[in-house]
């Protein structure tokens, strides 16, 4: 609809963005009540059938929410709002619209149920993105949204490839066609599907997440489309995209994890750990802050990866604890990564530059957004009471449990994580102010109130994790009851 | 009378007799193009609710042989209002030939005899060498006498196909030779396929037949070169697909081994070709290339055996594959034509990518509508294209063809470089180029853009398809 709006299309996108975010979460209040896990609020439409000779293919399209992805959809509204409030007045129609097409995306992917659908969405939402990085973006941003494009897409090739071979295997159990994400992973008919076939099902899948999370050896379009998109769409791709990976994780792959070979765990674990020991790493050589964030982003999503590895070989309470810790690491990095991202785009509006050496001592005239700056990065690194500490928290101990000592290699992560994030701030918003950024005004009381209800959920979501742990909870330990 | 079921092609070869007639008193482009466009409608609805499965003459018409008339139709429609922009003049004879075009491609979806199949294919490939030199243009003419060249040569190799086919099996009719059961391993009937494969393969533009292809599509006017693309390779295309379905018996595996090492070296010659392109028109005709590739995957499932292995019975997998052959014909038309239908927006004469910088900022419309189309060429979802090869490769997967199925997909990951350059170029916003936006051929492509969309989300369509996918 933003593409038909002019010049008010900023406004029109915010104002039906509320509206959705706020009818939403009201809906989801009232549905999930009284929640024990599982499928519920589902809705479904047969949309072609071809039934002969022996044959039926169905496509249906289905929806249906979990109480893990509608807390999904709702932070998928939410930062998609958060990323058309920061995009600046000269941005036309073109730029909201994007946006907007991403958020349906984003939010369809959570919510649907069948999976020929599910893989358009996951394209669908990396299409806007691709032009919001190629046309808005700066630097070499051609290339950069190649890159994103082109290795986000070899992944979901893999993914396509992954579904085909599913409801193929369906099809010689039950001589239906079907793309129902309910039928394809259900365990009684995975146990019959051959191990070689599970295993190439598996990989496509995992090599799709992954790269979208991204783990280790997969990264490498991340630093630049991070850098090189604009700012709205650093908040869109760390806050709204990555969650994509971390679900297809938590909520596809996971249901289905108990037939996996217990190498692959051990095997996904140690990719999370070189994950978060690398990234964090690379985020303190960096020079650029834009940069560093981008890296300090992919070490937190680590905790995912790991997350999933270790509930892979873990059972009862701990599993469900550490599922839910990562579902709410997802939820939680959510938040971090917008207010680290938009007080950043705040700064660069004001300075125009984003390397660390050009700044200094930025305390002196900017003290509310380097305050703002630096809640997000004590946030990104765990500190206690913050949104990230939870999930961190979570997965760490649990983790404990399944790897032991091994646990000591994320505590060092987060080590590196807190010295890169200390060191930075000792850098830029302390030390000596450097006299050739001039007089810098402060922000004024708009950007106070975006980042302010930003830091509010960052800090409600610290303190009182329990209302939307519940429902993560819940979710875990049906999943728990079905392995 | 008999005849009423023949009003469509009377129809057809009437009107392009009146135009030619009324170019004595006219030549303005809009009364005979207007008029061509109104027949094409009339024939396309005559066709589309006439009864089915009769046969009169040597026609023998079913839902299958219909919806491929219809298609050929469709992709004459879109050229008709893109070309009088292109066409400098003599509107007359122009518009007469394409109707004549249209009543040999409707004739040779009709016929299962090969004598009827061969003059008619001749029929569309004699009209496609006068249009292609249309404007009489050195390039034109240069092009027209590479494609002419080549495709006498492709005429001779069809003749003796034919020839051999009927040494084999006694008989030029496809239905008969189908049902002739005891035909067994015959050397004659592998030279047939070689030869026909090789004479039609000129037209479809099969690797070591491409050649004349990217010339041809670069030096013929754009409407022109949207057709050849197109509807030109559609017909060759269906021959083939009759020929292949009901000429061979599935036990002969050669005809899959044949087919596959084509698809897999016309893909990756298209597509490894285009990445280093710049001409605008070259890079879109690699791409033709490339997708004749992923179409001809359909003929290597054709000829696949069956085997233990296989999924489910060879019929199914050859229904879907067939159904998402039909699927990917239509979206191919209107994904392939529109961008050179584009092509038309740039002034110069020889279109280079960098002629297309700036498009978004004349018009958004165009240009986003420009990128439905590669994205659709590229089986990015939401598109037509996507869910031709979706199924397509489906079907690929539970015939057991998995490698075939996994080089395709690295095959469509590489053209995505190529496509997304183009997207990439017309975003970009320097550049001072200054485009033709003639109503004609922007309304064209914005609608053409729109279709595609809208095929994007047709699983009905599909799911029909599937149900008439039978030769």
């Amino acid at each position: 609809m933003s593409f038909f709006a002019g010049n008010q299309s900023k406004t029109v996108s915010l104002v039906s963005l509320a509206i959705l975010t706020v009818f939403f979460i009201a809906y989801s209040a009232f549905e999930f009540r009284n929640y024990t896990g599982g499928v519920i609020a589902y809705y479904n439409t047969l949309l072609a059938q071809f039934h002969a000779s022996g044959i039926t293919i169905n496509i249906d399209f289905s929806l249906g929410l979990t109480g893990f992805t509608d807390l999904l959809v709702i932070i998928s509204l939410f930062i998609t709002m958060f990323a058309v409030l920061m995009g600046s007045k000269s941005h036309g129609a073109y730029f909201y619209g994007l946006f907007m097409a991403a958020g349906f995306g984003l939010a369809g992917l959570f919510m649907v149920r069948n999976f020929l659908f599910f893989y358009i969405f996951w394209e669908v939402v990396l299409i806007p993105v691709f032009f919001i990085i190629g046309k808005y973006g700066t630097g070499n941003r051609e290339r950069s949204s190649l890159k994103f494009f082109i290795y986000t897409h070899i992944g979901s090739l893999f993914l396509l490839l992954s579904i085909f071979t599913l409801s193929t295997y369906y099809f010689l159990n039950t001589g239906i066609f079907t793309f129902q994400i309910g039928d394809l992973t259900a365990l009684s008919f995975l146990e019959t599907v051959p191990t070689a076939g599970f295993y190439f099902i598996i990989f496509g899948f995992l090599l799709a997440f992954l790269i979208k999370l991204p783990s280790f050896p997969l990264h490498s379009w991340l630093p630049d489309a991070y850098n090189d998109a604009p700012y709205s769409g650093t908040i869109m791709l760390s806050g709204g995209l990555v969650a994509m990976g971390g679900y297809g994780l938590l909520g596809i792959l996971y249901p289905i994890a108990g037939l996996f070979p217990r190498a692959l765990a051990y095997f996904i674990i140690l990719l999370g750990l070189i994950s978060i020991i690398y990234f964090s790493f690379s985020a303190l050589f960096q020079t650029d802050l834009k940069r560093m964030a981008a890296y300090g982003s992919a070490a937190e999503m680590a905790f995912i990866t790991i997350a999933f590895g270790t509930a892979l070989l873990s059972t009862g309470y701990v599993r469900t604890l550490d599922l839910s810790g990562g579902m709410y690491q997802i939820i939680a990095h959510t938040f971090v990564a917008a207010l680290i991202f938009a007080s950043l785009s705040m700064l660069y509006r004001r300075t125009q530059t984003s390397k660390i050496y050009d700044l200094g001592g930025l305390n002196r005239e900017l003290p509310v957004l380097s305050s703002f700056l630096l809640i997000g990065m004590l946030a990104s690194l765990g500190l206690p009471s913050l949104a990230g500490f939870i999930g961190e928290f979570s997965v760490t101990i649990s983790a404990f449990q399944s790897i032991g000592l091994y646990t000591l290699f994320i505590v060092l992560g987060l080590i590196i994580t807190a010295a890169f994030y200390i060191w930075a701030a000792q850098r830029f918003l302390f030390g000596y102010f450097n006299e050739r950024l001039g007089r810098l005004k402060d922000i004024n009381k708009q950007e106070f109130l975006i980042l302010f209800f930003i830091l509010a959920g960052t800090i409600f979501l610290g303190v009182y994790p329990t209302l939307l742990f519940k429902l993560l909870t819940a979710y875990a330990s049906h999943l728990g009851g079905l392995i | 009378m008999i005849y009423e079921y023949l009003y469509a092609l009377i129809l057809l070869g009437l009107a392009g007799f009146i135009t030619l007639a009324a170019g004595i008193k006219t030549d303005s482009k809009r009364i005979l193009g207007g008029f061509t466009f109104v027949v094409l409608i009339a024939a396309f609805f005559i066709l589309l609710f006439q009864e089915k499965n009769y046969s009169i003459l040597s026609l023998n018409i079913s839902s299958f042989d219909t919806y491929w008339a219809l298609i050929f139709l469709i992709s004459i429609m879109v050229v008709i209002i893109p070309s009088m922009n292109d066409i400098k003049k003599r509107f007359d004879v122009y518009y007469a030939l394409l109707l004549f075009i249209a009543l040999s491609m409707v004739i040779a979806a009709f016929t299962y005899n090969l004598i009827v199949l061969f003059v008619s294919f001749e029929g569309v490939s004699i009209g496609t060498y006068v249009l292609t030199a249309y404007n009489k243009t050195k390039r034109n003419l240069e092009a027209s006498l590479k494609y002419f060249m080549i495709s006498t040569i492709g005429t001779s190799f069809n003749i003796m196909g034919i020839a051999f086919f009927y040494l084999s099996t006694r008989t030029f009719n496809l239905n008969v030779a189908a049902a002739d059961i005891g035909l067994g391993f015959n050397r004659s009937l592998l030279l047939a396929l070689a030869f026909i494969t090789i004479g039609f393969g000129f037209k479809i533009a099969i690797f070591p037949m491409q050649q004349w292809a990217i010339d041809t599509y670069d030096g013929a006017p754009n409407s022109v070169s949207a057709f050849l693309s197109t509807g030109g390779k559609l017909v060759a295309y269906m021959i083939l697909l009759k020929f292949l379905f009901l000429g061979f018996i599935p036990d002969y595996n050669y005809v899959f081994f044949f087919f596959a090492i084509l698809a897999i070296l016309t893909m990756t010659y298209g597509n490894l070709a285009a990445l280093m392109e710049n001409n605008l028109k070259r890079i879109l005709g690699y791409s033709s290339i490339a997708q004749a590739g992923y179409m001809i995957l359909v003929f290597a499932l054709i000829g696949y055996s069956y085997y233990p292995a296989v999924l489910v019975s060879r019929e199914v997998f050859v229904r879907f594959a067939i159904a998402s052959a039909m699927f990917y014909a239509i979206a191919y038309i209107f994904m392939k034509a529109g961008p050179f239908i584009a092509m038309s927006l740039v002034k110069s004469d020889k279109v280079m990518i960098d002629d297309i910088v700036g498009l978004s900022k004349k018009s958004r419309w165009t240009a986003l509508f420009l990128a439905v189309m590669l994205l659709s060429l590229a089986g990015v979802p939401l598109t037509g294209g996507f869910i031709a090869k979706y199924f397509l490769f489906f079907s690929l997967i539970i015939g057991n063809l998995w490698w075939l199925a996994v080089i395709a997909i690295i095959n469509s990951a590489i053209s995505i470089f190529y496509y997304f350059r183009i997207i990439i170029y017309s975003y970009r916003k320097e550049g001072e180029n200054d485009f033709n936006m003639a109503p004609g051929i922007k309304y064209s492509v914005i609608i053409m853009g729109l279709i595609t969309l809208a095929l994007g989300v047709s699983f009905a369509l599909y799911t029909y398809l599937a149900g008439i996918a039978i030769i």
